[in-house]
């Protein structure tokens, strides 16, 4: 016995059915011809790289201070210390780059070097420069300042330090007469391929300078100490930036690394009387080159201020 | 193939796109980032250390460049507001005198409804932002309080010349060497400078001769003036010199200082 009550829906339902089946076959393969076409761009996107926009990392995401540990917009250049460029001052005739510096978070700033950058490179498209200078002061230690003589349009510039690779170290002795002032001019300290020349050497009773330049290899430092010899108590002048200031704190750090640089010479400690004629006149010169770059980290920039 | 089918079959195929877009995005993002890690070097890449409360040294600072400004204080007294801060930075200083940080938020603002009150303390050394509030306004109507432009110290070292004909040269914005006199002193040359650091005042600055004839620098005690030893013969017409020390940049932006917890 049935109920036809309950048989004839039952039945119509069957015949609804059969009579409206959804044919599951084309959305399915809708879907996967849909995730197979975006696969497809997904592919083609990683293997391609993100694109002309995205091939220069100029400036991080603002999720970089939780990504990296540093404030936003800062490079890291070593687990601990991150650069960016604050400001680019673009002048007539250079370009001034002033750069600070961030300890990663979790670190207290006085357990931090600054690490050394060996040179800069200033990039626009079809164009790149060199540093010219870099200086740093005691009173804002983790800035850097850098120059570049030549004047690249600052649109779209790219900022990269280039840090120390291989750096070799010579020390070379001259002997000089002990006449003042003593001079000692175009003179060559060889370092593996490459060459310090220094443009002058001018040496008085309790002062100095000195000029050099390098040629070849990457940047160099220069450091000299002259003795004049004979004197009961020999003068000893050197070109540490430490000697050449009369404050406690100097503004100038000893040099960073440079193609080129000028320091004047000075006593060591703080007397300044006229020695006796010398001698002789020892030349003492400590060179340090940077031979071989080593890694090259891109280093966001900030604002550029045209002139 | 009905109606039914074809929306069915459009609507599957979107959610399979979708879908596989949802994952691709994921991949192209990790693999963009691991690209731009790949760039640093070896020891760059670390695991993140920023503290998980979000902050390098205070929940209410705000950092400018790599120093934290940090709100200590709000008082008003009548029309008077004055909101105390301290400076910290975050800059490596190791093995370096503790020199302090050299940022000077010179141009602060605040906002109460639209009305725009400037402010600011009243020089590099005093971390305290003076305001003159309009009649009858108090602290608790704040809305926005910013820093607009603020200074930061970089390296000096600039080269120039002085002579009897150009005694005075402008050698970073605001900032002029004078030559004063040149005076004999037995053998040597004095030549004497005096530095207008223009204002606000710059924090450091040296001047020395460049090039060889010069003794060190010498700078008279609370003056910005320095006298220069000459001791290379005759004074070359134009004097060659050196300045070096810090200098101020102004670093473009807004920057919003958080007051809520201190009214």
């Amino acid at each position: 016995m049935s109920d036809p009550g309950l048989e004839e829906p039952s039945r119509s339902r069957s015949q609804d059915d059969a009579s409206d089946v959804i044919p599951w076959g084309p959305p399915v393969a809708a879907t996967i011809l849909g995730a197979l076409l975006m696969a497809s761009s997904v592919i083609f996107s990683v293997v391609t790289g993100p694109g002309e926009a995205g091939t220069v990392p100029t400036a991080l995401p603002a999720t970089a201070q939780q990504a990296t540990g540093f404030p936003d917009g800062y490079a890291a250049v070593t687990g601990t210390v991150a650069f960016r460029a604050d400001v680019i001052k673009a002048g007539s005739d250079r370009v001034i780059i002033f750069v600070s510096s961030a300890v990663i978070g979790g670190r207290d700033p006085a357990s931090v070097t600054l690490p050394e950058v060996a040179a800069w490179s200033l990039r626009v498209p079809g164009d790149e420069a060199g540093m010219v200078h870099q200086y740093a002061a005691m009173g804002v230690p983790g800035s850097v300042t850098i120059e570049f003589d030549q004047m690249l349009l600052p649109d779209s510039v790219v900022l990269n330090a280039i840090l120390p690779g291989t750096v070799e170290h010579v020390t070379d002795r001259v002997l000089l007469p002990g006449s003042l002032p003593g001079t000692l001019s175009s003179y060559t300290i060889t370092v593996g391929d490459h060459t310090i020349v220094i443009d002058e050497l001018v040496i008085g009773d309790t002062w100095g300078s000195i000029r050099w330049h390098l040629e070849g290899g990457i940047a160099a430092k220069v450091e000299v100490v002259v003795t004049l010899d004979g004197t009961t108590d020999p003068t000893v002048l050197t070109s540490s930036h430490a000697a050449l200031l009369d404050a406690p704190i100097g503004s100038l750090l000893p040099p960073l690394w440079s193609t080129r640089g000028q320091a004047l010479l000075a006593p060591t400690g703080q007397a300044l009387s006229e020695s006796s004629a010398p001698t002789g006149i020892t030349v003492e010169f400590f060179v340090s080159v940077v031979t071989e770059p080593g890694v090259s980290v891109e280093v966001p920039v900030i604002s550029v201020v045209a002139p | 193939m009905k109606a039914q089918t074809v929306s069915l079959t459009i609507v599957a195929f979107l959610i399979g796109v979708l879908a596989a877009g949802g994952i691709g995005v994921r991949v192209i993002r990790e693999v963009r980032t691991d690209d731009v890690t790949r760039s640093l070097p070896g020891s760059s890449i670390t695991a993140p250390t920023y503290p998980s409360n979000g902050y390098f040294v205070d929940p209410d600072e705000t950092l400018i460049a790599s120093t934290a400004v940090i709100p200590l204080s709000v008082r008003q007294d009548g029309s008077s507001l004055s909101i105390r801060y301290d400076l910290v930075s975050r800059s490596p200083i190791a093995g370096m005198p503790d020199t302090g940080p050299f940022l000077l938020p010179s141009k602060w603002v605040l906002r109460i409804g639209s009305t725009m009150i400037e402010g600011g303390p009243a020089d590099p050394d005093t971390r305290v932002a003076l305001f003159d509030l309009p009649q009858g306004a108090r602290a608790a109507e704040i809305d926005v309080v910013e820093i607009i432009n603020p200074l930061a110290a970089y390296p000096l070292n600039v080269f120039f010349g002085l002579s009897e004909t150009n005694p005075r040269v402008e050698i970073i914005d605001g900032v002029s060497i004078e030559l004063l006199r040149v005076s004999e002193e037995g053998a040597n040359t004095i030549v004497h400078i005096r530095i207008d650091v223009g204002d606000p005042a710059i924090p450091m600055i040296w001047i020395e001769g460049a090039g060889p004839g010069w003794r060190p620098a010498v700078r008279e005690a609370g003056r910005l003036r320095v006298d220069l030893t000459w001791v290379g013969g005759d004074l070359p017409e134009t004097i060659r010199l050196r300045a070096h020390g810090t200098q101020w940049i102004e670093i473009e932006g807004r920057y919003r200082v958080f007051i809520g917890r201190l009214r």
